[in-house]
């Protein structure tokens, strides 16, 4: 069936997927596909920016589809800052709510990500100080909004040609507890407490994955490289040693808890010893943050004032979201009320006012 | 001003200068400052050379201060070499402008020669201008330069691609062996192989172990199934399911048949219970089965509490004992 297109739109297969998009995008180029959907690098006629167009895979499917694809786009559009993924602009080619089955989110294309720009070649002590201000920046700003990434890691810190840095994919899609525990995922970079599956966790599991991310841009290597959860805990204690008994009587689980009492004794290692060469303030901020109990850990402000940084701080762009309403998130749902909700959204989307600094970034 | 306009130089000039062993320079030596941005550097550039400093930040602040050379060139000891006319030449490149009088005058490339102008100390630092750029000296000398591994250049998507789904479209890579035999009647596995026909008679599986609190049992016509629902949580006791398991796989055993024992991915419930059996059966330590298990199935992970559990389990089974027993019990493999 060929129907026609909305005006101002046009219609292109690409990969055997039906695209439906704005006049004002042009040279379509898929350039990554997921479970959730897939990527098309294009270009913004209208600023002559790159950008990334995202289009969801079937969000309304079932509600817990319809529930991620609603939640991914209230927290892009909540996301203003310069060093967070946010919103260029969201739309959908079906005119009413009753055909409305798809919508496409557009954002900054970036060049690369840390996890490839760290296989190209090992990094200046410059560029690692400029690159973890700006996560901590981006830190920031999340955590004052209540949001917690949960997920960091170097895939997902988008990097452009110029080394400015956004935190992708977070927030999204909380994991159940049987997804997080031992399943196969990236796991270098998640906090003990998150491997121990503590109920409740604090932003400073963010910045344990921050810690575990300057170490290897430092190292040029993983710090902590566990081959399955059990064995990423105890690559973990050898450096923040054991747990003490204090720490250990926060387990909520008892089980859980008699298996750590058991593990080997481990004292703590100097981490000047395993990073030689490296400059003490680099060293200063680590401590900080790779430490065992999250509620000792410092917090992405409080990182951003340690020396190591102050060659790039600029303290009026260490700004802080307004909080964001997770209420509306969690409430149950029907599909059809999740589908009202999401096109809601579509319609009310203002874009960012800075034209000329948008143009700007395009060089 | 101490320092003139720039030298034009070619590609070939270029070369000499980088062949000349630094003893021959009356200087230190020569300095390259590839003004490209930091992902072009990152992906290519000449050897030895350097990539200048620029980010938003920085153009921002040009607006409204004279450009620093300080800005320019983070790193503070060769700021001080440079300032110190140590280096000369100084070769200024960008991507592949042809000469000086084509730069703009807010170019990277014009802001780092204004600076050298004002800021390098010696007269007799020479600051020479790189004619067609990095583009134009790679195409002809791509020898001295380094070049990133080429797929890693290649535009890949900025939005990360989601996490392995259990559920999705693709096998996960460690399923895509099949089940792993355990002992010759005992095998781990996941749901994915629990629900393939040929899998199963292909492994002679007779019976099947669902330990999982969701998966269907497909063949009830054909095989014998046990489930035992059970989530993969912290919260969960699983150890009250070990004699009930270890019966049933006994009872499979003892009849001739061969047992699959399986969870929704194979890692964490259904590998419990295979370490429960080999503690029970095998007389052996938890680090000892799970060392077997995982050199068979090495994406075993079982939460942290089933861990618990298994280190009490192995407690009660092995404590009655003597230690001769357990010693000769733990040569069985």
């Amino acid at each position: 069936m060929t129907a026609r297109s909305r005006p101002g739109y046009f219609r292109q297969e690409i990969n055997k997927t039906i695209w439906e998009v704005p006049d004002r995008y042009k040279d379509l180029k898929q350039v990554g596909t997921g479970a959730y959907g897939t990527v098309c690098y294009a270009l913004d006629r209208r600023t002559g920016a790159k950008v990334a167009i995202k289009k969801l895979h079937r969000p309304f499917q079932s509600d817990l589809f319809a529930k991620r694809a609603y939640r991914e786009l209230r927290l892009l559009k909540h996301m203003k800052h310069d060093n967070v993924i946010g919103l260029v602009d969201v739309f959908t080619a079906d005119l009413s709510l009753d055909r409305f089955h798809d919508f496409y989110l557009v954002m900054p294309f970036m060049g690369t990500d840390l996890g490839k720009l760290m296989k190209m070649e090992r990094l200046s002590e410059e560029r690692v100080q400029y690159l973890v201000y700006q996560m901590l920046k981006g830190l920031k700003y999340i955590h004052a909004a209540g949001i917690i990434h949960r997920d960091l890691k170097p895939g997902n810190l988008a990097i452009n040609e110029e080394c400015e840095l956004k935190i992708l994919d977070f927030g999204l899609a909380r994991q159940t507890d049987s997804e997080m525990t031992g399943y196969v995922v990236t796991r270098w970079y998640r906090a003990p407490e998150v491997i121990l599956s503590w109920m409740h966790y604090t932003q400073t599991v963010d910045i344990w994955s921050v810690g575990c991310i300057m170490a290897e841009m430092l190292l040029g290597k993983p710090l902590f490289k566990g081959h399955d959860h059990l064995d990423q805990l105890m690559e973990i204690m050898k450096v923040t040693g054991t747990p003490s008994k204090e720490f250990t009587a926060k387990l909520q689980s008892e089980d859980a808890r008699n298996y750590v009492t058991k593990l080997p004794r481990f004292r703590k290692k100097d981490l000047r010893i395993l990073l030689p060469n490296v400059n003490p303030q680099a060293i200063k901020v680590l401590d900080g943050m790779l430490l065992l109990d999250p509620e000792s850990r410092i917090t992405a402000a409080e990182a951003l004032a340690f020396p190591f940084f102050s060659e790039f701080r600029e303290p009026e762009e260490e700004t802080e979201a307004p909080p964001y309403d997770h209420s509306l998130d969690e409430a149950d749902q029907s599909l059809e009320q999740w589908k009202r909700l999401t096109f809601t959204e579509i319609l009310t989307f203002q874009p960012a006012p800075a034209v000329a600094e948008s143009k700007e970034t395009a060089l | 001003m101490g320092i003139g306009d720039p030298l034009e130089i070619s590609g070939s000039e270029l070369v000499q200068i980088l062949r000349t062993p630094s003893e021959l320079f009356a200087s230190g030596g020569c300095i390259v400052l590839d003004c490209r941005p930091f992902l072009g550097f990152s992906r290519a550039h000449i050897l030895e050379s350097r990539n200048v400093n620029w980010n938003s930040m920085l153009r921002r602040r040009s607006k409204s201060s004279v450009v620093s050379l300080e800005w320019l060139v983070a790193d503070k000891s060769l700021l001080a070499q440079l300032r110190n006319g140590d280096f000369s030449p100084v070769v200024v490149l960008d991507e592949n402008s042809r000469s000086v009088r084509d730069l703009k005058s807010e170019s990277l490339a014009s802001l780092l020669i204004s600076a050298l102008q004002s800021e390098v100390q010696s007269a007799s630092t020479h600051i020479c201008f790189l004619q067609g750029g990095f583009d134009g000296f790679f195409a002809l000398y791509p020898e001295l330069c380094f070049t990133a591994p080429a797929v890693l250049c290649s535009n890949h998507s900025t939005l990360s691609e989601p996490e392995p789904v259990m559920s999705g479209r693709k096998t996960p890579l460690y399923d895509q062996g099949g089940p792993v035999e355990i002992l010759p009647f005992l095998f781990l596995g996941s749901a994915h192989h629990s629900s393939r026909r040929e899998t199963l008679e292909r492994n002679g599986i007779t019976a099947v172990l669902n330990v999982s609190s969701s998966c269907p049992n497909l063949f009830e016509e054909e095989l014998q199934y046990k489930t035992l629902k059970v989530e993969d949580s912290l919260a969960a006791d699983i150890r009250v399911l070990f004699p009930e398991a270890i019966h049933f796989i006994d009872s499979i055993k003892e009849g001739g048949g061969r047992v699959l024992v399986h969870c929704q991915a194979g890692i964490s419930r259904s590998a419990t219970i295979c370490l429960a059996y080999l503690i029970h059966a095998q007389r052996v330590r938890l680090d000892e089965a799970f060392d077997f298990v995982k050199r068979r199935r090495q994406v075993i992970s079982p939460n942290l509490a089933f861990m618990g559990q298994l280190l009490q389990f192995e407690t009660d089974v092995l404590c009655p004992y003597s230690v001769l027993e357990r010693e000769s019990s733990g040569t069985a493999f």
